[in-house]
């Protein structure tokens, strides 16, 4: 069982001063797989990382890289590589000598060292490169060195901390897939860290969302996308409405909600409340939302508030008095058209694969 | 008045305010430079005849050349050890937390307020009583203390712009804290380190104050020699070689530059 | 980062140095309390008579000179810095803010003696200043400027413009231009801009250029020594004196005691105000 864990977290806790950044983590990473960190900044995904890569010490906890535990053992004694979000590329050095430097420093055979950082610079596409200067390269190359100096020490586990982020839009995209392709190719256990919740959907084999020092969820992007577990991981994967409601009643494999006026039902499944008469919070997507005419049974009511119109589709915004604004995303141009801005309109959809969950009173 | 030649009026107006201050402030040079020129031993403007004789004179005037000799002695020492304590203080203060760092750091700032003839008298007495008063050990030290604060800001520029994820980085790829501070601290820091260098040479070269007290006969340097020869002539040597001065100055000072941007440097004289 | 002690070593060349810096202090200090032996370069027991001495009017009149020299010196450097200071960060022509830098700022590293001698030149008897005035006409005897308060303060200001320059202009580079901008939208004229704006928001560096060039020149030496020549004297230049032409460094120590005390009374006013504004701009 221990064979196929590249890197294990028991119980990890890390507080600066009266934050605590990272609260009771374990985890544990399969060899071979792409698992990300995701969460917004400040809930303590990088720290984790850090932890990890033993730039930061735990105040609890163990961190296991392979079978060995590393909790005490200084960074450049440990088993990984990294690429950092702006690629840390040395400037006194060439690309060449940049990826030379962990072998090196390992004290490989010059003619190995040699042969292995032309593999890596194959690997990474760059076959060639190995005189230029970093400031010469595009971010997009610089990128590529940063990872063929991470991965030519054959690490156990490489460390990705937002390293997509310094790069334009196109090229992210573009990074991604060549991320993925040479993650599976050389076969490294990946953990990512980043913010992008598409990111991490397209990149990752299993995501832990983060918020606040916890894992709140560690699952497959599909899962993580279709099931969340709980509001937080609901309303930060993928564009989603949350609307205030009420549960009113629990029967058969159905429950029944209030959401202002209308009464909508939703598979007992996907409802983590349980008492009749709980505030909830019901989370819908916005592509499964349609309009229709107001005076539709148990359509949810508002005012057609803005277009907005983003080419590949349009996002209507509802004003609906107190369950705030509702976003429906559709294909059809026609929409604009038949429901002008400041019509009453009723909102209706299959809510089979909504989400309830529990609402503090507060809230 | 149109209000429109109104601006343009001030607008010149602002423009000779400013070029005038810049007249007072390169005029002595200028003047300076023109005086060095002059055949005559007695200042007149312009001068009735040119000659470089006061350059030869200033050149090979013994007073001079073994001020310049002791300058250069103590400004090689001064500086290096000054950019050693400089560089591996600042790096302790900027990478770890330690008692007494605080006190410290103000103790080895505080000769950028303390007046120099304070310091001066200082090591002049300290030395007295240790009986090192004639050598250059006292010179070296004092200029050391004066030139500190300011490779120390050299230093802390160049540490701020270092990235430490390149640190982080070497450390990943399995370099070890003292390999980390060969291959990628010091190569990095090494424009800041010999900037700040630069800037404890000149300073050092140039000092006066605190040198007047604490050298002697034996270890006199050029400003010290400069300013006993005023005391004493009058004639244009004195000129010639502050001629020489202004222009060597001006030319390290454009290599200082070249190394770490003056700019830079000096957008943080500021401080504290 | 604690597992690297040998970090530690790091800091032993500064603790050397900073011992060395106390210990010259420390002699100060010690020397204050000694009897002078006149003649002799050997100091007597412990006394307050060095102290008492100060009671003198000569020495308080010193200190008062002192002070009013760093005053006109902090006034008119503070003046004439500004504009400078201005056209350096806010010129639109690189060569202009490259002229205006380097012309302010190399006269930091001519070194005292260099600048003061170049001031004998322009203001002595036979100098530029009275050849360029006789030789047109507009004077018919020369202006005595030398052994004046009016030739030293001249030449204290140009030796103090440099690090006026410096931190009045790293003031002005931290306002936002876009201030300046709303001012002018807002149909400010750029004389208003000025004085509304820009002028307000770098309060804090004049107040710590004017400072630190009062700390300064309090401490000048060369320029009183040589320009004053004697007639026009600071405190650097009695301590001088007290040591060199009497050997009497006890005094000379009280001197330069008193000397930092007044750097110090001046750094704990700057602290004050500049806390001060910054408790203002927050508000």
């Amino acid at each position: 069982m221990a064979d196929d864990i590249a890197v294990r977290l028991d119980r990890v806790t890390k507080r600066f001063g009266s934050v605590t950044a990272v609260s009771e983590v374990s985890l544990q990473v399969r060899r071979g797989e792409f698992l990300t960190l995701l969460g917004p900044s400040g809930c303590g995904k990088t720290t984790l990382l850090n932890l990890v890569a033993g730039f930061l010490e735990p105040d609890q906890g163990e961190v296991y890289i392979g079978e060995t535990r590393v909790t005490q053992v200084p960074p450049f004694q440990r088993d990984f590589g990294m690429v950092f979000q702006n690629y840390a590329l040395f400037p006194h050095m060439d690309v060449f000598e940049n990826i030379a430097f962990g072998l090196r420093m390992r004290k490989v055979p010059k003619g190995e060292i040699q042969s292995r950082v032309e593999e890596a610079l194959d690997i990474v596409r760059l076959g060639g490169y190995g005189a230029r200067h970093a400031r010469e390269l595009s971010g997009g190359q610089q990128q590529r060195v940063a990872l063929a100096r991470a991965i030519v020490i054959r690490p156990q586990v490489l460390l990705l901390d937002e390293p997509l982020s310094a790069l334009d839009k196109n090229l992210r995209a573009r990074m991604q897939v060549e991320l993925k392709e040479i993650q599976r190719r050389v076969g490294i256990t990946t953990i990512f860290v980043t913010h992008d919740q598409g990111e991490a959907l397209s990149l990752s084999d299993r995501i832990a969302v983060i918020s606040e020092g916890k894992i709140q969820q560690l699952s497959s992007p599909d899962e993580a996308y279709r099931n969340p577990e709980n509001s937080f991981v609901a309303s930060f994967i993928g564009d989603i409405n949350r609307i205030p409601a009420r549960l009113v009643e629990v029967s058969g494999d159905e429950v029944a909600i209030a959401v202002g006026e209308a009464r909508i039902r939703v598979p007992k499944a996907r409802c983590h409340a349980s008492r009749a008469g709980d505030p909830v919070w019901l989370f819908v997507r916005p592509e499964v939302l349609e309009p229709v005419p107001e005076d539709t049974e148990n359509a949810i009511l508002g005012t057609i508030y803005a277009h907005v119109y983003q080419g590949a589709h349009i996002e209507i915004h509802v004003e609906a008095g107190a369950l705030g604004t509702i976003h429906l995303r559709t294909r059809d141009d026609g929409v604009m058209a038949r429901w002008p801005v400041g019509a009453r309109v009723g909102l209706v959809g299959d809510l089979g694969g909504a989400m309830v969950f529990p609402r503090d009173s507060r809230d | 008045m149109s209000s429109g030649i109104r601006w343009r009026m001030a607008r010149w107006l602002g423009i000779a305010f400013v070029v005038a201050i810049l007249v007072y402030l390169t005029l002595p040079a200028v003047v300076v430079m023109i005086a060095a020129f002059n055949e005559k031993a007695i200042l007149s403007f312009p001068p009735e005849s040119y000659s470089v004789k006061w350059f030869v004179n200033a050149v090979t005037y013994p007073d001079f050349q073994k001020g310049f000799v002791n300058a250069v002695i103590v400004m090689l020492w001064a500086s290096t050890i000054a950019v050693v304590v400089g560089a591996t203080f600042a790096f302790a203060v900027d990478r770890f937390r330690f008692r007494g760092k605080a006190l410290l750091e103000a103790i080895l700032m505080s000769p950028l307020v303390v007046p120099k003839f304070t310091i001066g008298l200082g090591f002049l007495i300290l030395a007295a009583q240790v009986d090192m008063s004639r050598g250059f050990t006292v010179v070296v030290v004092t200029h050391v203390v004066l030139v500190l604060p300011f490779v120390m800001r050299c230093v802390y520029v160049s540490l701020r712009n270092l990235d430490r994820d390149m640190e982080r980085a070497a450390e990943a790829l399995g370099a070890s804290p003292l390999m980390v501070l060969i291959k990628i601290d010091l190569p990095l820091l090494l424009p800041g380190l010999f900037g700040g260098w630069m800037f404890a040479a000149i300073l050092s070269f140039n000092e006066f104050t605190a040198t007047l007290f604490v050298t002697g006969a034996r270890t006199e340097t050029l400003p010290v020699a400069m300013y006993n020869y005023v005391r004493e002539f009058v004639d244009p040597t004195m000129a010639a070689i502050s001629t020489i001065f202004i222009v060597l100055t001006a030319l390290l000072l454009i290599v200082a530059d070249r190394f770490l941007g003056l700019g830079k440097v000096l957008a943080i004289e500021e401080g504290r | 980062m604690k597992r690297q002690p040998f970090f530690y070593w790091f800091t032993v060349p500064a603790v050397v140095l900073a011992l060395a810096f106390l210990a010259s202090m420390g002699a100060i200090i010690q020397y204050s309390f000694r009897k002078h032996i006149p003649g002799s370069l050997d100091v007597g027991p412990v006394t307050l008579e060095n102290f008492e001495r100060l009671a003198h009017p000569l020495y308080f009149s010193v200190y008062l000179d002192t002070l009013l020299l760093s005053l006109y010196t902090s006034v008119f450097t503070l003046v004439l810095g500004y504009p400078l200071a201005y056209v350096m960060v806010r010129a639109r022509s690189r060569w202009i803010k490259s002229t205006v830098l380097i012309v302010s700022i190399v006269p930091l590293f001519t070194g005292e003696i260099v600048r003061t001698y170049a001031w004998l030149n322009v203001l002595g008897h036979n100098g530029f200043i009275n050849s360029l005035l006789l030789g047109t006409g507009l004077l018919d005897r020369p202006l005595q400027m030398m052994f004046t308060p009016f030739g030293v303060t001249v030449a204290l200001v140009h030796f103090s413009m440099p690090i006026m320059v410096v931190i009045l202009a790293a003031a002005i580079s931290h306002i936002d231009t876009d201030y300046e901008k709303a001012a002018a939208s807002l149909s400010a004229n750029p004389i208003k801009v000025f004085w509304k704006v820009t002028l307000p928001l770098s309060t804090p560096g004049i107040v710590s250029g004017f400072v630190t060039i009062f700390a300064w020149t309090l401490s000048a030496f060369a320029t009183p020594q040589l320009i004053g020549g004697g007639k026009v004297n600071m405190v650097s230049n009695i301590v001088y004196q007290l040591g060199f032409a009497s050997f009497n460094f006890p005094f000379a120590a009280v001197l330069s005691l008193l000397a930092v005390m007044l750097t110090i009374v001046l750094l704990l006013v700057i602290y004050a105000s500049t806390r001060r504004l910054e408790k203002m701009s927050l508000h």
